[in-house]
């Protein structure tokens, strides 16, 4: 059971290229197949035909449309069945496959397949945008086979790092100990847990991270449906400016 | 912040299919103000290294909960406060999408959905017009819907006040619980209730949380009879063979 009126996250900007044959969204909310039209504009249909529900990335593009490839019919870039081999009736507007998409950065397809205000992970993608302005950026995927309820109780509990990550972002037990500052949100229950004067975990050494202990702070943000926007890190401790 | 280290990361989880759920991670930048990172790649990797680390435990945590009870109770504490929240934020808003009570425009995400438009959802209109509904939130106002204070018939016709009504489909929502699972019976943090039962009732269940708006979700003083642990902090004989029965549960209940 999902929300239905939010934006998944389907792909990447790059992974839905002008002229590409159809093929299923590689990280797939109930299955898309998205594709550019002529006008740059992307679209993504629910990767089954209305008909024998076979998948429409089988299919071919014909122009804005794509083209079931088991028995013909054709879906325009709305989603709705305009054409039906060997006939002249038309399945009208509930028959179709459409999913509401949209993306600059992602690809983000809405379930209710209504066009919705915002764009796909607004958030999401100003966080991109700054953060690929000033440091690193790694994207992909990780894949998991589990309920997707356990992923978002690990997201939205860092007290976990104190031990799940001992060797490589917590490194100490008072992440774990801090009591974490949450707000109320209509749709988002922003979290703040600052932990002051421990060691630095093993990961800051991949960084250029000052030695000896440090003040950190995680402030995260988890929104619907299920994305994190994190902003965590850590300075010198208060002891050590105070010496300094 | 001259030597302050900042990571910076966005991850979302899109489901696939019920049990495939890839976690897209769109940026994930650290950078030290202090200079740049030694090695981007080498500062990456590492990250990496602890998102495996998550999903080795959650795997096995997945795997471990399906080789048990999927169904067994898990135990709330003030750690899981922020999961509390979303859980109920998604079953909220799962209920209000069923109710087709959200406008065009509406986008979650958008934080669009108001109390106002829940209140228009059918199910949620009943579960209000019953007098506990009261209790539904534990911190807000006690309030009686117009419909519970005057209507005694039924407008469409049908057998029953609202109030009666409401009752019994908030009875048959919570039914199909053990009477000692029911919300009258759960302690003394109406949020740490409600994960508790979704927990029982497995995985969000909408009809469930919508049931739950309809009873004393509060604090509750408890019935002699209804007592799982006796003053002197035994657990009666009757209560413990119990089948489900969860000593940790019962000492989180008896907590003041």
């Amino acid at each position: 059971m999902f929300v239905r009126n939010c934006w998944y996250v389907i792909a990447w900007d790059h992974e839905v290229p002008a002229g590409r044959p159809l093929q299923p969204a590689p990280c797939s909310a109930r299955r898309s197949c998205s594709y550019r039209t002529a006008g740059g504009e992307i679209t993504a249909l629910r990767d089954r035909c209305c008909h024998r529900l076979a998948p429409l990335s089988k299919g071919r593009k014909e122009g804005d449309c794509v083209r079931c490839g088991y028995h013909g019919l054709l879906f325009d870039a709305t989603g709705r069945c305009i054409e039906i081999p060997g006939s002249e009736t038309r399945a009208g507007e509930g028959a179709g496959a459409a999913l509401s998409a949209g993306g600059e950065e992602q690809v983000g397809v809405r379930l209710d397949g209504r066009p919705g205000a915002g764009r796909p992970g607004a958030p999401a993608r100003q966080l991109l945008a700054a953060t690929t302005r000033t440091g690193t950026t790694c994207r992909g995927y990780l894949h998991y086979s589990t309920p997707q309820q356990l992923i978002c109780d690990n997201l939205l509990d860092f007290s976990h790092l104190s031990y799940v990550h001992e060797k490589t972002l917590g490194g100490t037990t008072a992440i774990a100990q801090a009591r974490a500052e949450i707000e109320n949100g209509a749709a988002r229950h922003p979290v703040t847990r600052k932990v002051h004067d421990v060691p630095p975990p093993p990961y800051y050494r991949a960084v250029r991270a000052a030695p000896g202990n440090l003040d950190r702070w995680f402030i995260y943000d988890f929104v619907l449906p299920g994305t994190l926007l994190m902003h965590s890190g850590g300075r010198p401790g208060r002891r050590r400016r105070k010496a300094t | 912040m001259s030597r302050a280290v900042r990571l910076h990361s966005c991850q979302t989880v899109t489901p696939e299919t019920a049990d495939q759920h890839p976690l897209l991670l769109p940026a994930v930048a650290p950078r030290s103000t202090r200079a740049t990172t030694r090695s981007p790649r080498r500062s990456t990797s590492a990250l990496l290294v602890a998102f495996e680390e998550d999903r080795a435990m959650i795997t096995a945590q997945s795997q471990a909960r399906s080789r048990a009870d999927p169904e067994a109770p898990m135990l709330p504490l003030a750690m899981d406060a922020a999961v509390v929240r979303f859980r109920k934020l998604v079953a909220d808003t799962i209920a209000a999408e069923r109710g087709g009570s959200r406008g065009a425009d509406g986008d979650a995400s958008a934080g669009a959905w108001t109390s106002a438009t829940r209140a228009r959802s059918p199910d949620w209109r009943a579960f209000r017009s019953r007098p506990s509904a009261r209790a539904a939130s534990a911190t807000g106002p006690r309030r009686r819907s117009a419909c519970s204070r005057t209507a005694r018939r039924s407008p469409d016709g049908r057998r029953g006040s609202l109030r009666a009504r409401a009752r019994a489909a908030a009875w048959r929502g919570a039914a199909w619980q053990p009477l000692h699972q029911r919300p009258v019976l759960i302690g003394a943090d109406a949020d740490a209730a409600r994960f508790h039962l979704l927990e029982q009732a497995g995985q969000g269940d909408h009809r469930f949380e919508a049931g739950l708006e309809g009873f004393e979700v509060r604090a509750k003083p408890w019935q002699r009879s209804e007592r799982p642990c006796t003053r002197a902090g035994r657990y009666p004989s009757t209560e413990a063979a119990r089948p489900g029965f969860n000593p940790a549960l019962a000492n989180l209940r008896r907590a003041p």
